[in-house]
């Protein structure tokens, strides 16, 4: 399990459809109000293990505006992937909030 | 295509082929899209992004063929500096009258050391005789240096040797284990070298220096060396990425390299090789510096239990 914010961000948003790599770089911003902003590189190196890994799938190109773009969808297996992750996060955040509010103070138990 | 364009294009250049292939033109219309700019070249972060998650592809894929050629390419470049700094030492043996065997002498045997340590970039099925070469190699240096012609040295070097190939189960770990191997020897030997032209000489160079070569003195110390070495060598395959230990290992002749090139403003004769030094020192800092970046990005947070699982 992988919950790299990157990779997690992509998957959310091949949850709601078929993207290509500016669209996903665009909607990972969105997602994020802006606080997540991968370098290009970066994005299409974790879009290239989702793929080996079999979480994503190419699917097919097309030409928009004269420049030819690549889909990305996502597999069952990512969609199991992404549910998967999503739970694991719910129960460290359950978690987190539970310490932090039995212990407020930020300073270390002695 | 405008400039912007074309050098987006020349960096694709660092993906592997059928990838750039499939995925070019996609990524060269993210980033355009993304970077609206008049500007004639990319942005710095973008570019270094592109040309690490290149690097990374081209590394750290497990069953593509042009990370088999990467990945031989770098070890050959490793070869021929290790290749051509054994060919100096043997040099410096002779000029400080040392009872080394003239390099020209030596010459055919590099040569055929050379080939048959290249030939997995020509053919998969090169790739058998890798076990062979780790042994062949310190052959290569028990001839080359007197000291290590002592039969028990050299039982010692071939077992160790055995025992580290059979141990590197990946396939190609077996090159990298030989560079690692013989460029610790050859950083030791070089090492050895300048501490004993220091102390003729009597420099004020740093006691770090001399602290190395101490560590790696041959004559006195060859089999516990070896094991250190063989030991070390172990350690960085079994626990570090094959390819990080081929990076370890070129580390290895820079420093050496360095350490010749301070030392040979203090001889007192004319050492005619110190730009060919400078030249390989430039070289192999290049190679070093690009896959320890490419380490570090491939082993971030982003893909690391990924990246691990598919490396297999």
């Amino acid at each position: 399990m992988n919950i790299d914010p990157v990779r997690l961000s992509i998957l959310t948003v091949l949850a709601d459809g078929r993207q290509h790599g500016y669209g996903l770089l665009r909607q990972i911003e969105e997602l994020s109000s802006g606080s997540l902003r991968p370098a290009t590189g970066t994005l299409y190196r974790v879009l290239d293990l989702l793929e080996r890994d079999g979480l994503i799938a190419d699917d097919g190109g097309e030409v928009i505006d004269g420049r030819f773009r690549r889909y990305f969808a996502l597999t069952p297996t990512g969609r199991d992937e992404l549910a998967a992750s999503v739970t694991l996060l719910g129960e460290i955040t359950a978690k987190a909030k539970t310490r932090l509010a039995r212990r407020p103070s930020a300073r270390p138990a002695r | 295509m405008s400039d912007l364009e074309r050098s987006y294009r020349r960096l694709l250049i660092v993906f592997p082929r059928s990838y750039r292939e499939r995925m070019g033109d996609d990524i060269v219309a993210t980033l355009l899209a993304r970077h609206r700019t008049n500007d004639r070249r990319p942005p710095a972060c973008e570019a270094r992004a592109l040309i690490s998650a290149g690097l990374t592809m081209r590394l750290a894929r497990g069953d593509d063929a042009s990370r088999f050629r990467a990945w031989h390419l770098a070890s050959g470049v490793s070869v021929a500096l290790i290749v051509y700094s054994a060919v100096l030492v043997a040099g410096i043996n002779l000029r400080g009258n040392w009872t080394a065997p003239a390099p020209l002498a030596l010459a055919p045997m590099w040569g055929l050391l050379v080939v048959v340590s290249c030939a997995p970039l020509a053919s998969h099925r090169a790739r058998r005789l890798g076990p062979l070469l780790a042994p062949m190699w310190i052959i290569a240096f028990a001839v080359a240096s007197p000291w290590l012609l002592a039969p028990r040295s050299l039982v010692v070097a071939l077992a160790l040797c055995s025992l580290i190939v059979m141990m590197a189960r990946p396939a190609n770990a077996w090159i990298t284990v030989v560079s690692s191997a013989i460029g610790v020897l050859v950083g030791g030997v070089a090492a050895n070298h300048v501490v004993e032209r220091l102390d003729r000489v009597a420099t004020p160079l740093p006691r770090g220096v001399m602290w190395v070569g101490f560590v790696f003195e041959w004559p006195s110390g060859g089999f516990e060396y070896i094991c250190i070495t063989a030991l070390s060598v172990i350690l960085v395959v079994g626990f570090v990425r094959p390819w990080i230990a081929l990076a370890a290992s070129l580390c290895v002749v820079p420093v050496m390299l360095v350490l010749q090139i301070s030392t040979d403003r203090y001889q007192t004769y004319d050492y005619d090789l110190s730009a060919g030094f400078g030249i390989a020192a430039a070289v192999a800092a290049f190679l070093v510096l690009s896959l320890a970046i490419a380490a570090i990005r491939g082993t971030g947070r982003i893909d690391s239990p990924t990246d691990t699982a598919s490396q297999t």
